[in-house]
């Protein structure tokens, strides 16, 4: 058998090394694991294209992972991480791409299971918790996978019982989109445990929450692998899943991934392995992120002066009034739900608020997820979008050329004819705040600008920002990234219950405390 | 109303709106609309004020199709008898007479059709009727749980239209409510969506033709087997008596 032994070097020790073995507590020994069905989850030599003829997205990678196992894997944005987690969830090829290699599923091949087969051996979480969910109610959600899988017993008890067991008794008849993204994510857990699937993959579940959110979420995961079901998480953050993860694997074009995987306790001594991939560890990174100087007598960017914001009839935000100063940078943080996005989008004027906002000039909005932001089929038209639109009088050449310096500034230039929907993460995201910044606003609100993000590419969009903030735009941010937010920001505000407070030093210190991403390791 | 299995009420109210369009008679129309509309604001829980402005466009169409009817009736009102041809069906005359007949005719009809529409849309649930459907019907779950989880996006497609339109006003681009620079971010949304949830599903399990436990029984008894049978006997003899 081609798999045996590959993850027999999790151990510590210098790469390439022999390395020691140290089997974490519950897990087979390795010598036990020949036997491809002693894997919770294995690949052999698998290929990737998303089409025939096209380059391989990773050609001959091979990872085994073992029952009870925890796996973390980790690369730069676009390298395959996602696209491997859709592979070993039997996801692909059906649904896109061509594959060659072997996945097999607790020893047997995935590709000659059924869905209702697969999905008791192993079951996907993905990134975005709103496409997800088949069903109107959180109990229709857990009975509807019940009955998919024909399970013998009483499905109400069932779902009842997996409901109670996630903490969600409170939120049974409730309807799905009413949900926030926590519980969101929280529900898809429990539906895809409903399944009984053993082995869980996870495509960045925590892109999308709030720390307190990810907290509990992790916890619940922690204790669901204590009852022995096997975890391979796809992850741009190590800090969640270091505590009770057994092993990290770098995703790599090619090769064995297990034989380069290592201890969560290495983390530390392999800080030069992740900064050369643009990985993040820890929030060392933000130690050369700081604020932008603001001489105390900067006008008023933007001021909002009694905001009221409603849902219907029922106002959700009441009174809101601040100001921001030219060419500051501040941060809104806030749990999920609270309201920052429906208030970023009240100020950028495209949203219904009672109140005064006043601006000095246009102001812009980046969206959460880029993709709402586009508007054109190629990426070269999405700059031209928002360069014609403001500036009508402007020669078409004279535009293109413009947009072509733009995009050659953003690392875009090479990929003006593609469509903006094929572009990696990161690029989608640099192209969003792209086409928003090419219409010269004065004020530019950014919506989670560095979510499911890694490092390298979430330097390159703050770098792009802050040298505009340097020329006089004003900024602010509604970000889950407590630490992100304290490191760039002059100020920091809260939305909490409706009203809005600036966080004073200690008080900041201390939200951050509670909500930070668990260290990496000294 | 609510305890009848939806898919026999779709199936008999459907048949009943094929009787009432074969025929030409205002009483037997306007006691079908009158009828429903009670049995619909008799049945708890049902919302009045939506159920007006549901019949709103219903009752605007009849008195478009009456004042029609009563100002340009075929032949005119100096020989309101003369009819070249006459065909009936359930002892009905399906041709016009005169023009007040005409434009009673037409706009009771429309009537009639909403208080059918009301009487189902108002007293049944999506969810039970693609369950009966499913059950009762023989849909293949592939469609029925395709059309559920379609429904249940309504809300997030309603929500992605706003967005969208957020989109657009912040780029400063103006755009109308059906232009293409809307829908054609919405159609690449729906179709990346489609695609996910097709992807969600099959990995909570759900493969067409695998065995499966059915968690919602939606009953048929014989209370719908009655009601069929009422609703269609009722309108059948209003027709014949009344002819």
């Amino acid at each position: 058998m081609a798999v045996r032994m590959s993850n027999a070097k999790v151990a510590s020790g210098m790469p390439g090394a022999d390395a020691s073995v140290e089997p974490s507590a519950g897990v087979p020994a390795p010598g036990a694991a020949s036997d491809a069905s002693h894997y919770a989850l294995s690949c052999r030599d698998l290929t990737f294209r998303y089409a025939e003829g096209e380059v391989p997205v990773f050609e001959h990678v091979s990872l085994s992972v073992r029952r009870g196992e925890v796996v973390l894997v980790m690369g730069p944005s676009g390298c395959g991480k996602s696209t491997l987690a859709y592979c070993l969830a039997g996801l692909y090829p059906d649904y896109a791409g061509a594959l060659e290699g072997v996945v097999q599923v607790e020893g047997k091949p995935i590709d000659q299971m059924g869905p209702q087969e697969r999905s008791q051996a192993v079951s996907i979480l993905f990134q975005n918790p709103d496409n997800q969910f088949c069903m109107d109610t959180v109990l229709h959600e857990v009975l509807f996978a019940l009955e998919n899988v024909d399970w013998p017993g009483d499905l109400q008890a069932r779902a009842r019982e997996l409901l109670s067991m996630a903490g969600l008794n409170g939120y049974i008849n409730s309807p799905i989109h009413t949900l926030s993204g926590g519980t969101k994510q929280k529900l898809a857990l429990v539906t895809a445990l409903a399944t009984g699937a053993r082995t869980l993959v996870l495509d960045e579940p925590f892109a999308n929450l709030d720390p307190l959110s990810c907290k509990r979420l992790a916890r619940e995961l922690e204790q669901l692998n204590r009852r022995g079901v096997t975890l391979v998480v796809v992850d741009h953050k190590p800090g969640w899943w270091l505590p009770f993860c057994t092993r990290i694997v770098f995703m790599e074009r090619e090769g064995d991934l297990g034989e380069r995987s290592f201890a969560p306790a290495e983390v530390p001594a392999r800080r030069k392995e992740f900064a050369d991939r643009g990985l993040f560890v820890g929030s060392t990174w933000l130690a050369d992120v700081h604020p932008p100087q603001v001489s105390p007598d900067a006008p008023a960017a933007l001021a909002a002066d009694g905001v009221t914001l409603r849902h219907g009839r029922v106002p959700f935000l009441r009174g809101l009034s601040f100001s921001l100063s030219r060419g500051s940078v501040t941060s809104l943080v806030g749990e999920c739900g609270s309201g920052k996005s429906t208030l970023l989008t009240a100020l950028a004027g495209a949203g219904r608020y009672t109140g005064s906002v006043k601006t000095t000039g246009r102001v812009g909005l980046v969206f959460q997820n880029p993709r709402f932001q586009f508007l054109a089929l190629t990426v070269l038209d999405e700059v031209l979008v928002t360069l014609r639109a403001s500036r009508p009088e402007a020669s078409d050449e004279e535009l293109a050329a413009e947009a072509h310096e733009l995009l050659e500034e953003f690392g875009l230039d090479s990929r003006a004819a593609a469509s903006p929907y094929e572009l990696s993460q990161g690029q989608q995201r640099r192209l969003a705040l792209l086409s928003m910044l090419a219409a010269d606003c004065e004020v530019l609100l950014l919506d989670e600008p560095t979510y499911a993000q890694d490092e390298r590419s979430t330097r390159f969009i703050l770098d792009l920002l802050m040298k505009r903030v340097e020329r006089g735009l004003t900024v602010l941010i509604a970000t889950h990234d407590v630490e992100l937010a304290r490191a760039i920001s002059n100020r920091v505000i809260l939305l909490a219950d409706g009203s809005l407070r600036t966080l004073e030093p200690a008080e900041l210190d201390r939200y951050v405390e509670e909500r930070k991403e668990p260290s990496c390791g000294a | 109303m609510r305890s009848i299995n939806p898919g026999i009420k779709l199936a008999t109210l459907i048949v009943a709106s094929l009787m009432l369009s074969l025929t030409y008679n205002v009483a037997v129309n306007l006691a079908v609309c009158v009828v429903c509309l009670v049995a619909t604001v008799a049945t708890p829980g049902v919302h009045r004020r939506r159920l007006v402005i549901a019949m709103l466009p219903f009752a605007l169409t009849a008195l478009a199709f009456f004042t029609t009817g009563l100002f340009f009736g075929s032949g005119g009102a100096s020989n309101a008898e003369a009819v070249g041809v006459s065909t009936s069906a359930f002892g009905q005359r399906t041709l016009l007479a005169t023009d007040w007949t005409t434009a009673m005719q037409l706009a009771s009809r429309v009537l009639a059709y909403g208080g059918l529409g009301m009487l189902f849309a108002f007293t049944s649930n999506a969810f039970e009727l693609v369950m009966s459907l499913m059950q009762q019907f023989r849909l293949p779950p592939k469609f029925a749980y395709g059309i559920l989880a379609a429904y249940h996006f309504f809300p997030v497609v309603r929500e992605e239209f706003g967005t969208v339109g957020a989109a657009l006003k912040v780029r400063g681009v103006k755009a109308g409510p059906f232009s293409t620079k809307r829908l054609l971010p919405m159609l690449a949304h729906a179709l990346e969506r489609s695609e996910s949830l097709a992807m969600a599903m099959e990995s909570r399990g759900f493969e067409n033709g695998a065995p499966r436990r059915i968690a919602f029984r939606v009953p048929l008894r014989v209370r719908d087997a009655v009601f069929t049978v009422v609703v269609l006997a009722a309108i059948a003899a209003g027709l014949l008596l009344t002819s």
